[in-house]
Formats: structure tokens, sequence, C-alpha cells
């Protein structure tokens, strides 16, 4: 921790690939190379003194009076980090963490992150934790001969600046380190605090998330870039496809005043994965549900990128959304499938939506499993008679505790449902959590595929090991917007979908293909 | 009163005031945003999921259990479940360690009482013959506490010395606090061992330090395991030593909240007067000094 403030691109702590641990049964000569490092040119503009990658693409001061301003305004966030006015939002579960934590390491153990990078220092989940709590003891503790006494000798400078930075972003927040815990300290709490300094006091956050997510998405209408006229076109293409496919006449409702629902899905749904929209338009229209889609900015994108990194972008996200649904005088807001976006609308944000923006709002995945139980659908389960395994987006298992509706429709329409190892609340994240699978920047994506998703692609494996023959098909449900970007990358990038055919999708598909009063849709 | 006792006294103050303080400073933090972590304890059932697999589940009734929140602590707190799951090597060690402590807890809380009781009795003039039987009966509990207490600590200091990751992120703070208890626990071994095999001497002087009397005859070993004693209660509650109380406020406030908020609620008044309040942070895209309603509601710049 001493080095975090000497070494800048010294490149001391990069992640090399045979200190990566191995992935069984993987195809020969898919995972030879490692991570692919910045080029000179790179080198020379962009700090990736941490590791070698770079989420963030910071550039040091170029002089010393504009790093002591850095310096500065950090400190300035760290203050307002630990005061009532300006961090009322997370005060007390931050403070109960950094005060608590008796760095016994239990928590790396359950790291996905740390495991799949066989054990590197760096990415224990007390690392970034322990440069806060220093850099907060010495500079903001009172006492600097205390603080010497107590071994607490780090300098706070720009490279311990970009390094706590880029640290904060090898964190995917899946929070699988909390509930190893004996005293439930949560180190994924903390990386989120430190991006939030970053990102509230000093503007500091990835483009992808910030620039070209929160802020487009509140500008433009959706983190996709696409405005409400392009999403018009989407939809009239959705009903068109819907027609040549099933042959029927499926109306998408779009701004249905008084409808019963407003579905909110994750906008890159309808432009990467329309099947899944569809699906849903399919499903509501056969079971009589009255629901509706919302053309207003922000109302046709449920994500809320301010989960990750921002409570300002947080709160106007979600006042946004419930605004759209209070316009459209809807009795519910139903959150598609999106782990984040139904973690930082139902339950996040859920303090911040008082009086008038109180209005009721819930995941998918239960409406979705009281109409497969109840048998308002008629499904053949025939359609779906291929592997399919569950993947457990992090944010609405472990962080929203909804569990069971996935299983209970997956044991409904898919005769060959098997579990992944260990799952429920106990998964493993996909590695594109917290933002992660929307980052590609520089060599952030080959990290991304290397070690933040290395346990996934393995237990993906472990779960089809019994029938890898490229002849069997083989599906992974990813009910995750995010979660299915993330798998998609992935295995593109093993070429497990060449080598082995898995394939992977959302869950409301798997219901529509076992529809029988349509024809099969996958 | 001994200046032994005086120092006793004065750590066992400020070890009360400072946790009193930090349990205040916890209670006083504003409302949060929800930050719930499953399977909840609370959530009654058999599944790990939460009130959330229900559709529309405002309008259905919500069950917590008590008895479950206390069968999780009572798991945690004496048999360390996380730990053997995640952490064995640890945990070998940490479980006699705080077994240890809590008997030792248990020795000294029989002993106060019994003192108390003794010193009325003599006073009255009557017999101490029951409270003295009771305290000595008392005294196998302070020994085999005394003994792994010790053997656990001596195991937690070997640990992180020896193993690479928990060395690497130890500080030179959280070995002074473990090489504390150690001192404390090897001299108290070394009185029993050498000076008061029969626990008898130990049991006296926490009676005559509960009477506040001059504590005559203490062996070396007992007056320097009082002294490093009351170092660590002043100490502790400045550390992550004091973390059994933080655990009330981190289960119960945060991971375990598991409740949606409740509109006419005090919370949710008291979020409507902090979204009143204005922003102090002071990137371009926060309407620094606009309150947390108006930032909320106009778009980023």
């Amino acid at each position: 921790m001493k080095e975090a403030s000497h070494l800048q691109n010294s490149l001391s702590h990069t992640v090399e690939a045979r200190d990566l641990i191995a992935i069984p049964y993987l195809p020969d000569g898919v995972d030879g190379k490692g991570i692919t490092p910045l080029s000179k040119e790179q080198l020379l503009r962009i700090d990736c003194s941490f590791d070698g990658v770079t989420a963030l693409g910071l550039s040091a001061p170029q002089s010393v009076e504009e790093e002591e301003k850095l310096v500065r305004s950090f400190l300035d966030g760290l203050r307002k980090l630990f005061q009532p006015d300006t961090n009322w939002t997370f005060l007390q579960p931050l403070t109960l963490t950094l005060d608590n934590c008796a760095r016994c390491q239990t928590c790396t153990n359950a790291c996905p992150i740390y495991i799949a990078s066989g054990g590197k220092e760096i990415y224990r989940p007390t690392y970034r934790a322990d440069l806060l709590r220093r850099i907060k003891q010495k500079y903001l503790g009172g006492s600097r001969i205390w603080a010497r006494l107590a071994g607490n000798d780090v300098q706070l400078n720009w490279t311990t600046i970009a390094q706590l930075a880029e640290s904060a972003y090898r964190c995917t927040l899946c929070r699988r380190c909390s509930q190893a815990c004996p005293m439930g300290i949560d180190n994924g709490l903390v990386a989120r605090e430190i991006r939030k300094l970053l990102s509230q006091e000093l503007g500091i956050a990835p483009r992808e998330l910030h620039r070209l997510g929160t802020v487009k998405q509140l500008t433009v209408g959706s983190s996709t870039g696409m405005n409400p006229m392009a999403f018009a076109d989407i939809k009239e293409f959705m009903e068109d496809d819907l027609k040549e496919r099933t042959g029927k006449q499926i109306e998408i409702p779009v701004d249905q005043q008084g409808a019963d629902v407003l579905l909110l899905h994750n906008a890159g749904e309808f432009i990467a994965w329309p099947e899944n929209p569809e699906a849903f338009a399919v499903i509501l229209n056969a079971a009589g549900i009255s629901w509706t889609l919302s053309s207003r900015l922000s109302g046709y994108d449920g994500v809320n990128y301010g989960a990750w990194y921002d409570d300002i972008q947080l709160a106007r996200i979600a006042a946004t959304h419930a605004r759209v649904a209070i316009g459209l005088d809807v009795r519910r807001i139903v959150v598609g499938e999106c782990g984040h976006a139904t973690k930082a609308l139902v339950v996040t944000a859920d303090s911040l939506l008082t009086g008038p923006l109180r209005i009721n709002r819930e995941s998918c995945l239960p409406l979705l499993r009281d109409l497969v139980v109840k048998d308002a659908l008629h499904l053949d389960p025939g359609r779906n008679d291929f592997a399919v395994a569950l993947h457990d987006p992090c944010n609405l298992v472990r962080l929203s505790g909804i569990v069971e509706p996935q299983r209970q429709i997956l044991q409904k329409v898919c005769p060959q449902y098997r579990e992944m190892t260990p799952n429920r609340t106990n998964n493993y994240c996909c590695g594109g959590g917290s933002g992660f699978a929307i980052m590609s920047s520089a060599n952030f994506m080959d990290w991304r595929m290397k070690v933040a998703g290395r346990l996934k692609v393995s237990q993906i494996l472990e779960t089809f090991r019994d029938c890898l023959d490229p002849g069997i098909k083989k599906y992974v449900c990813a009910p995750c917007s995010n979660c299915k970007a993330q798998i998609r990358d992935l295995l593109s990038y093993y070429q497990l979908d060449k080598k082995y055919n898995i394939v992977y999708g959302g869950l409301a598909e798997l219901v529509a293909n076992a529809m029988t009063d349509i024809p099969p849709i996958l | 009163m001994s200046l032994l006792s005086a120092v006793f006294y004065s750590a066992l103050f400020l070890f009360l005031y400072a946790t009193a303080a930090r349990i205040a400073r916890y209670a006083k933090m504003p409302p949060h945003l929800r930050w719930e972590l499953y399977p909840a304890a609370p959530e009654k059932g058999a599944s790990e999921g939460s009130y959330l697999e229900q559709q529309e589940w405002w309008n259905k009734p919500r069950h917590r259990s008590r008895l479950a929140e206390l069968r999780f602590q009572a798991i945690e707190m004496f048999l360390f479940h996380r730990c053997y799951v995640n952490n064995r090597g640890i945990w070998r060690f940490t479980l006699p360690f705080h077994w240890g402590l809590y008997l030792l807890t248990c020795w000294l809380l029989i002993q106060f009482p019994c003192s108390g009781a003794a010193f009325f009795l003599e006073t009255l003039g009557r017999t101490t013959i029951f409270v003295d039987r009771a305290a000595s009966l008392a005294r196998p509990i302070g020994i085999v506490g005394l003994v792994l207490a010790a053997y656990g600590c001596t195991g937690l200091v070997l640990k992180r010395l020896t193993d690479r990751v928990l060395r690497s992120a130890t500080s030179r703070s959280d070995f002074f606090g473990l090489f504390l208890i150690l001192g404390i626990l090897f001299c108290w071994l070394l009185s029993w061992g050498l000076f008061d095999r029969s626990f008898a001497g130990a049991t006296r002087y926490v009676r005559e330090l509960a009477e506040f009397a001059p504590l005559p005859g203490v062996n070396p070993f007992m007056i320097c395991g009082t002294v490093l004693f009351s170092v660590f209660l002043a100490y502790m509650p400045f550390t992550y030593m004091a973390h059994a109380f933080a655990k009330y406020f981190i289960f119960h406030k945060v991971v375990w909240q598991d409740a949606p908020m409740a509109q006419g609620s005090e919370t949710e008044r008291r979020i409507e007067q902090l979204l009143g309040e204005p922003v102090g942070w002071s990137a371009s895209h926060i309407n620094k000094g606009a309150s947390w309603s108006k930032t909320v509601s106009s778009p980023p710049k």
C-alpha cells in the first residue's frame, strides 16, 4: 500500500495469464494470451499503474499546481463522504464498514475476481478499503503522528488517487464479500462510495457510465442514444417482426393512459435483443394484462447506472421513471429483465421516492411466474427441450432477494433445466456487474473477459460438462440485460458459441417459445 | 482504593463512556438508502428470498421472524459459521478465542454480584458461605476461559505473522491490539500457573476490586495483567474490536432492513427534510447549493 504513492506506470502488479486460475473444459487454444498491454502512445497519456489496465483513462496532472488542486479536491470529497449533510444516503453503512473491519480476509475467499486472478493481492476486497481507511486516518484523522505510529505511511498524491480510482473499478459490486463476512462488512459498498466521491466531487467516472450513460439517458432519452422518435420506429419494427414470426398482429401499446402496468425495459433489449420485449408483448397480450410502454424521455429505458457510481444521477433517473408512470396514471411499474434496473428502482431508490413520487414498483419475474404457474398461458414445455442453465443475476438475487420465481418458471417450461453451482444467493457474478458489461475502452474488455468473467465461464462449462458436444444445443438463461451482454461477450471471446453451441438469452423468450398459440420463436 | 483499582475503574469508565458515544454516533446517523443483502435472516420461510418475490407485494402481508434473527446471531456468535465456511484457517483460532472471552466474561459477571452480595451480608453480620460457594463453583469457567482465549489469541497472532495474505493485510495497530490481548492473557495465565492454581486468589482479587479494597498481596503478574487490561479497556472502543455493538446496526439497520419505506412514516418525514437540504458536492453535473429535490428534478449540466 505504501507503494501506491510511488509507482507511476511502473506496472508492478500487471495481470499475467499464468497467474489466472485454469478454466476446465475450455476449447484448445482460446485462453493462451494475457491482457493486451496499452500501446506506447496510450501509456504516455493514460495512467495504468494499478494493474496495467484502465477503466477510467485518467491522465496525469500537467503541473505541480494541478496535482495539488486535485489532492485538495479529493480531500474535500473525502470529507463530504463522512458528513451527514452531504452523504446522508450511505453514511451509516459506509461508516460501519470502515470502522469495524477486522481484516481477517474471510471475504477474499468469496470474491470471484480475487479467486480468478489467482489470488492477486490488489484484488482483495479489503485492499481498496484499507487504502481509503489509511488516507482518511492520516489526512482527516487529526493526528499524523498517531498515523505514523500505527504504521500508516500512505502519501496522498496523483498516483495514489489514480490507483484508488482504478481499484474502485475492479469490483463488480456483487457483494459476495459482505455475504461471507462474519460481521457483515461491505467492501463492495466501499468501492461504490469511492466511485461516488470521484464522480460527485471531481467529475471523474467512466464515460460509458456517465457522459454516454446517465447524462445521455436524461437528455436524449436513453443510454443507448435512442430518442423518442427512434423508439417509435423500433416499436413498429417489433410489431412487424412479430407479425412475420407468428402470423399474428400483436400490438405493443405505448403511452396508454390508465393501464395497469408500465413495463420498463432496459433499452438495450430493444436494440440488441428485441426478441425479449417482443416475448413480453406476446405473453402479456395473451394473458389479457392491461399494460403499456412509454415513449416519454427516459420512459422507455429502465436502466439506472447511477446505482453504481453517483447518488444524484441515481435519484434523477429514479424520479424521472416515477414521474413518467404517474403521468400515465398507471397502477404499477413492472421492471423488465434487468437486474440493476430492478434493484435501483424497486429497492435502492425506494427511500428517495417520497410523497407524490410514491408509486408501486416490482420486478417482472413474480408476474411471469404467476402467469405460468397459474396456467394463464397455454404452454408446451416440449418446445424448450434442450439443456437450459440458469444464471442468477446478483442484483436480482443476492441484492433484491428475488430467487425462486425464475426457477418456478423454468421448472414448468424447460424439461432440461439445470442449476449452476453455486447458485441462488451464493451465485458468482457474471463479471459484467456495476457497469463493466458496457465498458470496453482500451484494454478493459480483456480484463473483463480474462479476470472478471472467468469464474462464470468455468461455471457455465461445468454445468454443461455432460453435453458439451456442439451437436447439442445449450442455453444460458440470464434474466438480466447486463448479464446477457457479458455472457454474450464471454461466449464469443472463449468461442463457446462456435465450439460448443452454447447460446444465451432471457427468460421471457423461453416462456413465449413454449406458448402453443404461436409458432416457436427461438 | 489502591492505585491499581483507580487505574482499572478509570479505564472502565472510559470504556463505558466511549462505547456509549460510539453507539450514539451510529444511532444518530441519518436514514440511508436501502442496501439489503439476502438471505435476510428475519424473512420467514424456507426460501432465501424476500417479499419482492410476491406479485403486488404491497398488498400482501409481510412476515418477519425474530426467532430466525436470534438463531442466525446465535450461530454466528457461538459457532462462527461464516468464518467456518470461508476461512477455516482463522476459524480454528477465532472460535476458541471468542469462547474464552465469553467464559471469562461469564466468570466476571458471576464474581461481581457475588462480591457485592458477600459485602452486603458481612455488613449485616450474616454468613457468606453460600455466596462464597457460588463464586468458587464458577472458578472452572474462569480457568477454561483463560486457557481457551490464550490458545486462540496465540493462534491468531501466529496466523497473522505467517500467512502471506493476512500478514500484508494486518497493520501495526492491528498487531498492537492482538499483542495487547495476548499480553493480558499470558500475565493472567502465569499468575494462575505460578501463584494461584486454585484460582481462589483471582476470585478474592475481583472481590477486593469490587469493594474498592486496598488489594494486599497481589502477585506481579496479576498487577501487570490488570494494568494491560485497563489499557485495553480504554483503547478498545476506538478500534474495530468494538464490533460487537456495531453488528446490531450492520444487520438490523442495513442488510436486514428488508422493508419498503412506509408512506407517512417518520423515516419519510426525515428523508423529505434531507431532500430539502442543499447538495454540497462540487462536480459540474450537480447544482451545488440547490436543494436535493431541486437538483434531482433538473437535468445535468
